[in-house]
């Protein structure tokens, strides 16, 4: 289903970053940091437009030949980052907001480990299964 | 290629044709409302025609066998002038029946033209004109039937329309009737054909289902749409088209079989890209009827035609919007069909259409193009796909390219420019509002100018020569960074920066490529994005083994070329100085002193915890703390330091990208501003992972000290880490040169000293903050004549200042010039034990001072003695003061009696130390023998005690004649008796008048 996930912390720096192939860590790493661009565009073209202000999730953020890569903002300008293969056209909008609901509510879990700081990498094993099986599905 | 609909003309057709031109004109003069079906809007249309001959050929087909709506006539006229009765009735009227039995079956409407002049006219003058009737009349009774009005038409000296109003009317009515006719021809026939693509498409999944009918069907209603002018309408049904394409193709990735487009699947060897012209518009469409297209072809074709009517409805920005997902579709498609086509020419293609599709859209809305996302994508895009082909013919600028590689570079060069039609359609499609004098924006002129030439041939250019691939692929990067740029995207713009630094760095060009990386390097180290900038730096600094984050062999590999450029004589006498970060990540430093404080001169220790990146582990590496001192010192004395510490070249990491050139020059000039010291280490193995290393160096000067950077010496590699990411706390320390307090114990203040013994005096040494170092040697000197023992060993004892604890340490006291008889010197230098910081050392001195009778008045000597610390920079000496009591005084009495002259001396004790006088020998000095005085002691030869205030009283007689004054001289062997135990034996010479 996706191929990476990624977590983007509110100043801009990856908290997580997951692949589907290892080997390919670099190139989604490139791809997840050049779709801030479009978020942050999108952020505040929201704010700016008379758009539902409750609305996280951003869409499509671009299209490359082989990826599509979709956006989601929280509240606290949390960003979560998914890239789909392009060929996937089974993939309905729909799931990708799916997706990125259940993304959020892992990330909120997470969130509330009392351990856990704000702004620190994710390393929680259970945020990493949901992650995970977002990437095995299909 | 566009769209008529077809009207025939029968009768007069030497008439008609004068006239076809200024009908076709004529009909898309004005617009109609097209009233639709099925309660759809209406519409204001235009309509169009093509005038022709009726021929056979327009009964060939119906409305339901028709393979093109072109085949079909759309409307049937009838031409005559005849004015005439007779001829009408002998010939016209026989021709009209004829012709009307013959478009019966063509199921479309008619009409009759009569037209008059003035010619016609004319020639039937003579007959009698009956005013009821005419041949007009007749003609609308004989074939009008129910809608004669209609059908039947005049027009009255059509080429004179411009001075007769008459003529004008007639023209109007004809035109407006016409056009009636006409749509309602075209919206009959365009619904039937509707239905028929529509059931035709339903038909898709039979096997026998053509794909190239259909589409050319489809296509026709979209042209209809487009000759009426609906452009909109038109455009859905080309969507349509494309979607079920699309559909098909996924059918085809689902079921392996290509089903209705496997006539597209064969072999391809063109990649011309889709270019908006009307002359590939034929071609294509040509080649599609003759089902020679390929899948590049017809989606080609495809595009184009959708392009076209998106700039009809002045769309631009949509075709850009489409132009991505379209070549990104293809690209797709051509594998999921699995058309055999060179590797590479997807690619080919890819670039073509970008450059060509660009072309085209700048040259309509330039600005638009300029401040586009969708341009900056495209660009991308282009240059990703010529990068490839670039990687795939070797065309990089840092490639052998093989005979192989040349050879699937022509090929694709050959595939290039076969639909081409040069510089002339680009000026055929040159819009006439843009004028390109009044494009002020640099931009826009870029990327005008960019638009012109040929981009086939651009691509030929950069398949042929590495010069020309880096043209076009530096022009396809730098317009994406450009555009990037101008939309505010700068991570993009940046991330592409960097692949244009990698670029030109792989052709040599290193300082034009060092800062695009260096911007890139700063965004990714700025938003904490560290595989990024690991990457960026492992670009920038190829050599460079870099983080973590990095497959094992790659730093491996890094870590060898180090290795290797370490024992590299070609830096052997200039070394590699390059920034150690983060190969080389000092985590932890600490720095083993108390309070942080050491003494001058004291050797400090730190320990460095190093994590190094390092694969394998590297021997004989040297490490370098330098630090710097961050507050100058109280004393501000100017010392100069011995300089060994300046001549080694420790630069400085005070800005991280100036690191690595100027450190060799920054250490010349150092010495005036700061003095530097540094801590070094033994030479040490580094290993990969966690390490600590243990360094050690003197401070030279007191002050606060910062430890500033680590140098790590690899051989003829110089690495460089600045500390500074570390706390400040854990780097500082201070170096303190007080001097310790030096004074006598109160012991030997209480206690008298004695003169002309040797006096144990206790010298008490209090330390401040500062540590005494093993060894450091006290000097002690006297002017004023008191003389310091030697002493071999002697126990001290150190107390800490709360005393609460005592501990002995040996110390020796040191004496210049020592000889046997002189066993005593002016000058001392006591070498002390190491005494911690606030800590009181006494040390005992043995002093001897001798007396004499000068002031016999003065019962004590006074002296001074100096103690200066020789381990402080600065000459700090301090005066001690002490007194010695005389350790007796004498008295001579000289009695004269009959018996004879007796000499009493009296000695009296002067201190509570006892002294056990030895032998007392008194002699007289005289010039001359005969003269002197014989003298014989009367009292007991064995040795007396001297108490305090005691008398001892020594009595000789003096046997010769007095002979008025005499010197005498007393010699006295003494020694102190300290609880009955007798000390070292002086000798004193006591000299006395009588």
């Amino acid at each position: 289903m996706a191929v990476c996930v990624a977590v983007i912390a509110k100043e801009n720096h990856p908290l997580f970053l997951r692949t589907m192939s290892p080997e390919e860590e670099l190139k989604f790493h490139y791809t997840v940091h050049t779709s801030l661009d479009v978020v942050e565009e999108k952020v505040s073209s929201l704010t700016k437009s008379s758009n539902d202000p409750r609305e996280l999730y951003l869409g499509l953020l671009y299209p490359t030949e082989d990826y599509k890569v979709y956006g989601y903002v929280t509240n606290t300008k949390i960003k979560f980052v998914v890239v789909v293969e392009s060929a996937n056209n089974f993939l309905r909008d729909n799931e990708i907001r799916m997706m990125f609901q259940r993304l959020h509510v892992a990330y909120t879990d997470m969130f509330c480990n009392p351990f856990y700081n704000a702004g620190e990498n994710i390393t929680s094993r259970r945020f990493e299964k949901v992650v995970e099986n977002m990437m095995k599905q299909d | 290629m566009e769209f008529l609909p077809t009207i025939t003309c029968e009768g007069e057709y030497e008439l008609f044709s004068q006239f076809k031109d200024e009908i076709q004109r004529r009909l898309s003069d004005t617009t109609i409302e097209w009233k639709r079906s099925h309660g759809r809007p209406s519409k204001m249309v235009v309509v169009k025609g093509q005038c022709t001959r009726l021929t056979k050929n327009h009964f060939k087909y119906t409305i339901d066998t028709t393979p093109s709506l072109c085949e079909l006539p759309f409307f049937h006229m009838f031409w005559t002038d005849c004015q005439d009765f007779d001829e009408y009735r002998n010939d016209v009227k026989e021709r009209i029946n004829k012709w009307l039995k013959n478009i019966k079956g063509s199921n479309s409407d008619w009409s009759i033209v009569q037209v008059i002049t003035q010619g016609s006219l004319k020639g039937n003058k003579p007959k009698l004109q009956l005013p009821r009737s005419s041949v007009f009349d007749k003609i609308k009774s004989d074939f009008g039937g129910g809608k004669a009005n209609d059908r039947c038409i005049q027009l009255w000296e059509p080429s004179k329309h411009d001075v007769t109003p008459r003529s004008v009317e007639s023209w109007l009515a004809f035109m407006s009737k016409l056009r009636q006719s006409i749509l309602a021809a075209v919206d009959r026939n365009l619904r039937k054909f509707e239905d028929k693509v529509r059931s035709t498409r339903d038909k898709r999944t039979e096997v026998e289902w053509d794909f190239t009918n259909y589409f050319l069907c489809h296509e026709e209603v979209a042209m209809v749409y487009e000759m009426m002018h609906l452009n909109e309408d038109a455009l859905i049904h080309y969507d349509e088209v494309d979607a079920l394409m699309s559909q098909l193709v996924d059918k085809v990735k689902t079921s392996d079989y290509s089903g209705p487009l496997t006539p597209f699947t064969g072999e391809c060897w063109c990649w011309d890209g889709a270019s908006i012209s009307s002359g590939s518009e034929e071609k294509l469409r040509e080649k599609i009827k003759k089902r020679k297209a390929t899948l590049l072809d017809l989606r080609n074709y495809l595009f184009i035609r959708q392009c076209a009517l998106l700039f009809q409805l002045d769309r631009v920005k949509d075709v850009l919007q489409r132009m991505l997902e379209f070549m990104h579709n293809i690209v797709h498609e051509l594998t999921i069909l699995n058309v055999s086509i060179p590797l590479g020419a997807s690619a080919c293609w890819v670039t073509l259409s970008s450059l060509q599709l660009l072309r085209s859209t700048i040259q309509k809305n330039p600005e638009l193009v300029t401040y586009n996302l969708h341009t900056a994508q495209i660009y991308q895009y282009a240059r990703q796909k010529l990068l490839e082909v670039g990687h795939l013919c070797g065309l990089m600028p840092d490639d052998q390219t093989t005979d192989e590689q040349v050879n699937l570079a022509c090929e694709l060069s050959g595939g290039v420019g076969q639909n081409d039609e040069g510089l002339r359609t680009l000026k055929s499609f040159l819009p006439n509002h843009v004028n390109y004098d009044l494009i002020v924006l640099p931009d826009l002129y870029l990327l005008v100018r960019f638009s012109e030439g040929n981009p086939s041939n651009k691509l030929k250019a950069a398949l042929s020569s590495k010069d020309g691939f880096k043209a076009l692929y530096l022009e396809l990067l730098q317009m994406a960074i450009k555009t990037y740029e101008n939309i505010k995207r700068t991570r993009s713009a940046k991330i592409l920066g960097i692949d244009l630094g990698k670029f030109y760095m792989s052709g040599g060009s290193f300082g034009d490529g060092e800062e695009l990386l260096t911007e890139g390097y700063k965004m990714f180290a700025e938003e904490g994005w560290g595989l990024l900038a690991a990457n960026t730096l492992l670009s920038l600094a190829q050599f460079l083994a870099c983080q973590s984050h990095l497959k094992k062999e790659e730093t491996l590999y890094f870590t060898e070329e180090l290795i290797r450029l370490k024992d590299d004589s070609e830096h052997k006498d200039k070394p590699l100085i390059i920034r150690a970060e983060p190969l080389f990540k000092p985590e932890m430093v600490k720095i083993h002193l108390t309070k942080r404080i050491a003494t001058l001169g004291e050797m400090v220790h730190i320990e460095i915890e190093l994590n190094s990146g390092l694969e394998r582990d590297v021997d004989d590496c040297l490490l370098r703390a330098t630090m710097r001192m961050s507050v100058t010192p109280q004393d501000s004395e100017p010392i100069r330091l011995s300089n060994e510490d300046h001549t080694v070249d420790s630069p400085t990491v005070t800005n991280t990208e100036t690191t690595s050139n100027d450190g060799a020059n920054q250490s010349a000039g150092d010495e005036k501003v700061k003095e530097k010291f540094s801590l070094n280490s033994e030479k040490v193995q580094l290993t990969n992972g966690k390490q600590i290393y243990h360094l050690k160096g003197k401070v030279k000067k007191s002050g606060t000290y910062l430890l500033q950077q680590l140098l790590v010496k690899m051989g003829n590699i110089h690495l460089l880490a600045s500390l500074q990411r570390l706390p400040k706390k854990s780097r500082k320390f201070v170096v303190v040169s007080e001097s310790p307090m030096v004074s006598w114990t109160q012991r030997t203040l209480d206690l008298p000293l004695v003169a002309g013994l040797t006096n144990v005096v206790s010298l008490s040494i209090a330390t401040g903050p500062a540590a005494i170092l093993d060894q450091a040697i006290l000097e002690m000197t006297s002017e004023s004549g008191v003389l310091f023992q030697a002493m071999e060993s002697g126990q001290a004892v150190i107390t800490s200042q709360a005393d609460e604890e005592h501990r002995n340490a040996e110390y020796r006291i040191e004496v210049p010039d020592q000889t046997d008889e002189q066993k005593m010197s002016p000058r001392c230098s006591v070498r002390l034990p190491s005494i911690p910081p606030y800590h009181k050392i006494q040390v005992d001195l043995l002093l001897f001072s001798s007396f004499d009778e000068t002031n016999s008045e003065k019962v004590t000597v006074d002296h001074d003695v100096l103690s200066s610390a020789s381990w402080l920079s600065t000459n700090h000496l301090t005066t001690l003061f002490l007194n010695f009591y005389k350790p007796f005084t004498f008295e001579h009495i000289l009695y004269r009696t009959k018996y004879g002259e007796f000499l009493q001396v009296i000695l009296t004790g002067a201190t509570s130390t006892e002294i056990l006088i030895c032998t007392t020998n008194l002699e007289s000095e005289s010039e001359d023998d005969l003269n002197r005085a014989k003298l014989i002691p009367l009292h007991a030869p064995t040795p007396q005690v001297l108490y305090y205030q005691g008398e001892l009283s020594f009595v000789w007689r003096v046997t010769k004649e007095f002979m008025g004054v005499s010197n005498f001289v007393l010699h006295l062997d003494y020694c102190s008796r300290i609880n009955g135990e007798a000390g070292d034996k002086y000798t004193y010479k006591h000299s006395f008048k009588v």
